[in-house]
C-alpha cells in the first residue's frame, strides 16, 4: 500500500511542506538485468511490479514466460501522464544543456509507450500492445480496449496495467493552486493529496486455458455510458476536483435510484486521474468474496460518463 | 486532399504549405460552439489539435456529412499521437527549471492538449474518446480501436487517425539516438541515413458496412503485435510485424498474395527499413511497394493515420506515387519501391507501421465497390 510522505514545494509564500501518497519501492524479478532496472522510469518499475503480481495471481508463480502462447496475450497500459519524471528530466536536459545534454536512454524512457515496451519485453508478451492516455477516461478506456481484443478472439488474455507516478510537477501544481489540503474525495470541496500507483489485471476469455483462479467477471464496459447500469454497489473514481463527487452522485442516482450510496476509496491511494482503476481492483477483490454486482463509474469534468460492471 | 493528389501524382510541391505558425485560417478552421477561440490553436501546445481539427473537418466533409449531422449520433474519437497530451510541459518547465515560480494553472491545460478529447469537444460529439500513445504506430492503432468500437456497437461512427507536431525535445531525442538524417529522407535506399521529422494529421471517418453513405474505401482488417525484443530497436526478423499482418488478414477473407501494393512504414532509418524491407521481400515480394515519408517526413504518432489516408487515395485513384527519396536499391534489403507514378486496377493494399518500443501495425484496405 502507498505510504504518506511529505514533500517540500516552492510557492510564492516560500517553501511549503505538503503531504503526498508515495508507493513503496518494490523489488523486481530477479530475471531483469540490473542495468535495465536502473534505466527504468519509476512508473515502469511500478507497472512491472503490478503486472507481475497480477500474472502470478492468475497463472501462478513463473519466472520465465507467462503462457505457452505469448502471441495470444495482449498488453494494455493506461496512464494519464506516462513516464512523467523521465519526461521532465529529458526536458530539463534540453533546456539546460541543449543538444549536448540529451541522454538517449532518458529520451527513450520518456516516451509514453516506454512502459508497455519494457513490460512486453520483461513478461514476454507478443500479442497486441497499446498505451492509452485520456485523463479520467484512461482507465475504463484501457479496459474497453482489452475487452474488445478478447471479444474479437485476438487474444486469450490481456494484461492491463493502469496508473501514474507522482512527480514534482503534481506536488508543485497542488501546492501552488492551494488544493493540497484535507483530502476528502467524497466532498465537493476541491482537495487533493498527490498520489501514485499502478493497478495490474489479467483479463481472460471465459474459455481461456491456463488460468489458476478467477476473481470475478467483467460483464460490461461502457466507454461512453448513456445511462448507468443497475448494480448492488457503486464505486466512483474521484480525485478531489471541485464538485466532482456531486456530479457522480447525481448521475448515478438519476439512473439507479436516490437510495444508492456510492463509495470511493481514494483515501487509500491519493488523488489520481486514473483512480477508477483502483476502484475496479477493490471491486474485483470484493466481488470474489460477496458476489455483489459492482458498478465502477468515472465521469470527466465535462460530465462524460464511463462504467465498468463486475459480477 | 486535392493538393495531396497533385503532390503525389503530378509532382507538384504544394502538399506541404509553408506554415510557420500553425495558422488556423490557413487550414480553414472555423470557430465552433465548444471552442470559439480558434486562434489559440496556433500555440505550440495546441498545434496537434489544429491539425486534427483541419483533417477531421475534411474527412467529415468527404464522407458526405456536415459537423451538425454528427451531433445526434454516437460518434467516437480515437486519435494517435506521441506528443499530443504531453506537450503542455514545455513553457512551464522552461520557467520552472530556471528557478522561477511559474503559474501552475496552465498545467491544467493538459486537458486541452489531449487531441482526442479536444477534437470530440470541439465538434460537440457524444461518444467514446481515446488517445493512443504507441509511438509511430499510434495513428494506425487508433484506426484499429475505432474499428473495434464499431464492431462492438460502442458507437455509430468513429473519427480516427493520428496527429502530431514537431517539438524540439523530440527532435533532439531522436538525434541523440543518431536516427536523424543529415541528407533527407531516403526510404529503403542504399544510402539512407535516418529519418526526417514531419508534422500533420491523417484522419478517417469509419462507419459500418451498412451505412447509407458511399464508402471511399473499405477497411478489411487491422492487426497489431509487439516485438517483445528491444526498447528502441526493431526485431531484425520482424516477427512482430509478421504477427500484426497475420492478425489483419485473420478475419478478412483475403490472402496476402492478393495484395496489390504495400504502403511501407519506410522511415529511412537503417535498422527499421532493413527489418521491414526484408519482411516484404520474404513474404510479399509480388506486391508493389510505396514509401511516402519522403513527402511528409516521419510524423510519428500521425504517420499511421496519414499512411492510411494516402493508401485509400491510391485505391480510389488507381495510382501509386513514386517513393520520393529512393534512388538505389540496398542489396541487403533487396526491394525497389516505386520510382514513378504507377497506375493499375488496384483493389487491395496493406499499410504497415512499425514503432519505437517494438509496436507493429497493419491495416488491410480495399477499394470500395
Amino acid at each position: 500500500m502507498p505510504r504518506c510522505a511529505t514533500r517540500a514545494v516552492r510557492t510564492h509564500d516560500g517553501v511549503r511542506q505538503i503531504e503526498v501518497f508515495q508507493a513503496p519501492e518494490v523489488a523486481l524479478s530477479e530475471g531483469i538485468p540490473d542495468a535495465v532496472k536502473r534505466r527504468m522510469a519509476r512508473v515502469t518499475r511500478m507497472g512491472l511490479a503490478a503486472a507481475m503480481q497480477a500474472v502470478t495471481d492468475a497463472f501462478g508463480p513463473q519466472r520465465k514466460g507467462i503462457y505457452p502462447k505469448p502471441e495470444r496475450i495482449g498488453l494494455v497500459v493506461g496512464t494519464a501522464f506516462g513516464c512523467l519524471s523521465m519526461a521532465i528530466d529529458h526536458q530539463d536536459r534540453v533546456l539546460t544543456g541543449g543538444a549536448a545534454g540529451v541522454s538517449p536512454s532518458i529520451f527513450s524512457g520518456s516516451i509514453h509507450n516506454a512502459i508497455a515496451s519494457q513490460l512486453s519485453i520483461s513478461l514476454g508478451i507478443r500479442g497486441p500492445m497499446s498505451t492509452v492516455t485520456t485523463m479520467e477516461h484512461t482507465a475504463i478506456g484501457a479496459m474497453r480496449l482489452a475487452f474488445d481484443w478478447l471479444n474479437a478472439d485476438r487474444v486469450d488474455h490481456v494484461v492491463v496495467v493502469i496508473g501514474d507516478e507522482l512527480s514534482e510537477f503534481h506536488s508543485y501544481m497542488m501546492a501552488n493552486l492551494d488544493v493540497a489540503r484535507d483530502f476528502d474525495p467524497q466532498s465537493d470541496a476541491c482537495s487533493a493529496i498527490a498520489g501514485e500507483g499502478m493497478a495490474g489485471f489479467v483479463i481472460s476469455r471465459p474459455d481461456a486455458p491456463g488460468v489458476r483462479q478467477r476473481h470475478c467477471q467483467i460483464t460490461d464496459v461502457r466507454a461512453f455510458a448513456e445511462r448507468c447500469p443497475v448494480g448492488q454497489r457503486y464505486f466512483v473514481g474521484c480525485h478531489g476536483g471541485e464538485g466532482q463527487w456531486s456530479r457522480h452522485l447525481q448521475w448515478i442516482r438519476h439512473n439507479a435510484g436516490t437510495a444508492v450510496e456510492p463509495q470511493c476509496h481514494a483515501r487509500l491511494f491519493g488523488s489520481m486521474v486514473t483512480a477508477v482503476a483502483f476502484e475496479i481492483l477493490v471491486g474485483a477483490l470484493l466481488v470474489r468474496t460477496d458476489g455483489c454486482r459492482t458498478i465502477c463509474v468515472q465521469l470527466t469534468d465535462h460530465g462524460e460518463p464511463q462504467t465498468l460492471t463486475l459480477g | 486532399m486535392e493538393s495531396t493528389r497533385r503532390t503525389l501524382f503530378e509532382g507538384c510541391q504544394d502538399f506541404i504549405g509553408n506554415v510557420q505558425a500553425g495558422d488556423a485560417v490557413f487550414f480553414g478552421v472555423r470557430p465552433e460552439p465548444d471552442w470559439p477561440d480558434v486562434e489559440s490553436l496556433s500555440s505550440p501546445g495546441l498545434r496537434p489539435n489544429l491539425f486534427a481539427v483541419a483533417a477531421a473537418s475534411e474527412a467529415i466533409r468527404l464522407a458526405g456529412l456536415a459537423i451538425s449531422d454528427l451531433r445526434g449520433m454516437r460518434v467516437g474519437v480515437c486519435l494517435g499521437s506521441t506528443v499530443g497530451g504531453t506537450n503542455y510541459q514545455e513553457e512551464f518547465l522552461g520557467q520552472y527549471f530556471t528557478g522561477q515560480l511559474p503559474d501552475a494553472a496552465p498545467l491544467l491545460k493538459c486537458y486541452d492538449t489531449n487531441s482526442a478529447q479536444f477534437l470530440s469537444r470541439y465538434l460537440g460529439l457524444r461518444g467514446p474518446v481515446l488517445l493512443v500513445n504507441n509511438a509511430c504506430t499510434s495513428g494506425a492503432d487508433a484506426i484499429g480501436v475505432g474499428s473495434a468500437w464499431l464492431e462492438n456497437d460502442v458507437c455509430d461512427m468513429a473519427i480516427c487517425g493520428g496527429t502530431e507536431t514537431v517539438l524540439a525535445k523530440i527532435f533532439l531525442g531522436f538525434r541523440s539516438l543518431m536516427l536523424c538524417s543529415p541528407n533527407g529522407c531516403r526510404p529503403f535506399d542504399r544510402d539512407r541515413a535516418g529519418l526526417v521529422l514531419g508534422e500533420g494529421a491523417g484522419i478517417v471517418v469509419l462507419e459500418r458496412a451498412d451505412s447509407p453513405r458511399r464508402a471511399q474505401a473499405l477497411l478489411l482488417g487491422c492487426g497489431m503485435a509487439s516485438d517483445s525484443h528491444h526498447p528502441t530497436a526493431p526485431d531484425p526478423q520482424a516477427r512482430g510485424l509478421d504477427r500484426a499482418v497475420s492478425m489483419a488478414f485473420a478475419r478478412s477473407g483475403c490472402a496476402l498474395e492478393a495484395v496489390d501494393f504495400i504502403s511501407a512504414h519506410g522511415t529511412g532509418t537503417p535498422s527499421s527499413d532493413l527489418a521491414e524491407g526484408r519482411w516484404i521481400r520474404g513474404h510479399a515480394n509480388h506486391a508493389r511497394v510505396v514509401a511516402t515519408k519522403g513527402y511528409t517526413g516521419h510524423t510519428l504518432g500521425a504517420a499511421g493515420g496519414i499512411a492510411a489516408v494516402l493508401t485509400a487515395l491510391s485505391l480510389i485513384d488507381g495510382k501509386i506515387p513514386p517513393s520520393r527519396g529512393f534512388m538505389e536499391m540496398d542489396p541487403e534489403i533487396g526491394i525497389t519501391p516505386t520510382c514513378a507514378v504507377e497506375a493499375a486496377d488496384y483493389r487491395l493494399a496493406l499499410s504497415l507501421s512499425l514503432g519505437f518500443g517494438g509496436t507493429n501495425s497493419a491495416l488491410l484496405l480495399a477499394r470500395a465497390p
